[in-house]
């Protein structure tokens, strides 16, 4: 194993070790740190309500909060994942950090913007944050009107005024990337030759542009009705409670694409190079990822099935929500046909990423029940939609960012991770998050009411299931947190270019210095370039940039 | 080369560096259009 320290120029950390030289950075490295700190404190906060409620729901009676209480736990446990963990998860830490790096740029177009972005995503989650322990709100994530603006007595206002100021941050970031993509990309970078995650961040930031602004629109009449009560959503004045379901599902349905997309282009980069082969189908991926931004934006009205939008609309929504599917399901084909004749290992972040496989297809598969009229009507705000969402959010875009921290791990700190604790921990939430989530279909489909803290007996060994389940994967989550610290300290130093891929991001030491590269790469070679396009893939020291290669020390390469 | 010294990171060039800003701007104000013209038309609805 090589130290680090010969790398000519110290590493973007050692840049300085003061709290202002981080707090006060535009090192696009750092403020990825900086997310990831913000984040980590969010996933735990937003976790523990999850534990919590799981702990209430392990048996039919209420024995441990309050109806009001139990309330107050799914909307703090809700807009804490969605806004302030999953929308910044995969772009603003691994995209800040990788993002510049493959495509061969010094940093993101705007770095004070980048910087700015943090403080407004904090700034939000701290308003959102001091809403939901001081006094809570009780409406659930999706502030649904009139309840929210009529008749909730909670700190409605304080957590949407929260949500908008971290929606600025968020389009912010949108911003930047799309600017960087377009003009930083290094000589010989062409379209596509872009890696797979910089296109997949590429349609997230067109969606976080486009479709945040419609949020900030729906909270702010809502908080302008609490304030002034303009009348927007009572009928009695002219308003339309519906109007404020539009508005937010117009956001929040690409925002599930926001938060899926980069996964997608993890787990595209993960598969890639445990298999030693080149992406099956690189052109139809790029079309796939382009498609699903674009229709994205026309499904939200399969949230509405049962709001009383006419029969018409219904029909098209669903039709359009069938359709976003096939865009979905080429990606998922296309990752298969990746691994079919590659030398596939199963190194932690390889098995985070085949779970990402199986878990989003059948968050996707269980989409499609939801997107035809009747069933949904059926199983409509049941727990059969709470777990085809986690099915989705958690199973698939968390996966993919703990696959991603596990691949780009080496490269954002320096360190190796042990390999065999981290594989238990994979298999660990595979197996904890299906016997969580699974269970939530059978309950739904058989009548579970979501947004309940008690139940008929008759639900309660599936819920004794899932709270079982929650365990195990509340143990999963906490496991890698372990290991990881402990590398930062003890973990092995990491050569520039571990796993032998093929993104110019490993084409600089580990860590990079604060300009990522001692003299600006060119690219000759499209992505993927794990062996000649009429060679098998089982050459493995053939094609790929390779600048150094390395032993691993579980005997890889 | 003093020139290409005093261009702001991380440009390597004043041309790119405006076409960036002025391609941020279009975007940011694309957002605003959106927000702004969802706000009307909510109120108006």
């Amino acid at each position: 194993m090589t130290d680090a320290t010969a790398e000519p120029t110290p590493a973007y950390l050692r840049a300085g070790r003061s709290v202002g030289s981080w707090l006060l950075t535009t090192d696009h490295k750092r403020v990825a740190i900086l997310y990831f700190a913000s984040i980590t404190v969010f996933f735990l906060i937003g976790g523990a309500a999850a534990t919590l409620m799981r702990l209430e729901l392990a048996t039919p009676a209420a024995d441990v909060v309050t109806a009001e209480g139990y309330n107050k736990l799914f909307t703090l446990h809700g807009v804490i994942m969605v806004w302030f963990f999953l929308v910044p998860a995969i772009p603003a830490t691994l995209g800040n950090f990788i993002l510049p790096l493959q495509i061969g740029a010094r940093d993101v177009a705007f770095p004070k913007l980048n910087l700015l972005s943090w403080y407004l995503n904090l700034t939000g989650g701290l308003l959102a944050g001091a809403a939901l322990t001081f006094g809570g709100v009780d409406t659930g994530w999706t502030f649904y009107t009139p309840y929210s603006s009529l008749y909730s007595n909670s700190y409605v206002t304080l957590a949407a005024a929260g949500v908008f100021v971290a929606g600025f941050g968020t389009i912010a970031t949108g911003l930047n990337f799309i600017v960087t993509i377009h003009t930083l990309r290094a000589p010989g970078m062409h379209w596509m030759r872009l890696p797979l995650f910089v296109w997949s961040i590429y349609a997230t930031a067109i969606m976080m542009v486009l479709a945040t602004p419609a949020l900030a629109i729906a909270l702010l009449m809502v908080v302008a009705e609490r304030t002034f009560d303009m009348g927007l959503f009572d009928p009695e004045r002219g308003g339309d409670p519906i109007l404020f379901q539009h508005g937010f599902w117009f956001y929040s349905h690409p925002a599930v694409y926001i938060m899926i997309l980069p996964g997608m282009g993890v787990v595209t980069e993960v598969i890639t190079c445990f298999a030693r082969r080149r992406v099956f189908g690189y052109t139809a991926m790029v079309l796939a990822l382009m498609a699903i931004s674009i229709f994205g934006f026309f499904v939200w009205g399969h949230h509405m099935f049962v709001s009383g939008q006419s029969a018409f609309a219904s029909l098209l929504f669903s039709l359009l929500s069938f359709v976003i599917a096939v865009p979905s399901a080429i990606k998922v084909f296309n990752w298969s046909a990746t691994l079919y004749g590659g030398h596939v290992t199963f190194e932690a972040p390889m098995l985070y990423a085949l779970g990402f496989v199986g878990l989003y297809t059948l968050g996707g598969l269980s989409g499609l029940f939801v997107a035809s009229v009747p069933i949904d009507v059926h199983v409509h705000d049941t727990y059969f939609v709470v777990a085809h969402f986690h099915y989705i959010m958690v199973g698939g875009m968390v996966s993919a960012f703990f696959a991603g921290m596990h691949f780009w791990w080496p490269k954002i700190t320096g360190r190796l991770y042990p390999e065999g604790i981290s594989k238990i921990a994979a298999l660990l939430m595979f197996m904890g998050f299906n016997l969580t989530f699974f269970p939530q279909f059978i309950l739904g489909y058989a009548g579970m009411p979501r947004r309940y803290q008690v139940y008929p007996d008759a639900f309660a060994f599936w819920n004794a299931l899932s709270s079982a389940g929650a365990l195990v994967l509340a143990a999963a989550y906490l496991l890698p947190m372990g290991y990881l610290g402990w590398s930062l300290v003890w973990g092995a130093r990491a050569p520039a270019d571990p796993w032998r891929a093929t993104g110019l991001e490993w084409r600089t030491s580990s860590p990079p210095p604060p300009d990522n590269f001692a003299k600006q790469p060119t690219v000759e070679r499209e992505a993927y370039a794990y062996h000649e396009r009429d060679e098998a893939p089982d050459h493995r020291d053939s094609g790929a940039h390779r600048p150094q290669s390395r032993e691993v020390p579980d005997g890889r390469g | 080369m003093a020139e290409a010294e005093a261009v702001p990171e991380p440009f390597a060039s004043f041309a790119r560096q405006r076409e960036a800003a002025s391609l941020g701007m279009w975007i940011f104000l694309a957002s605003e259009v959106l927000f702004f013209g969802g706000l009307f038309t909510g109120y108006a609805a």
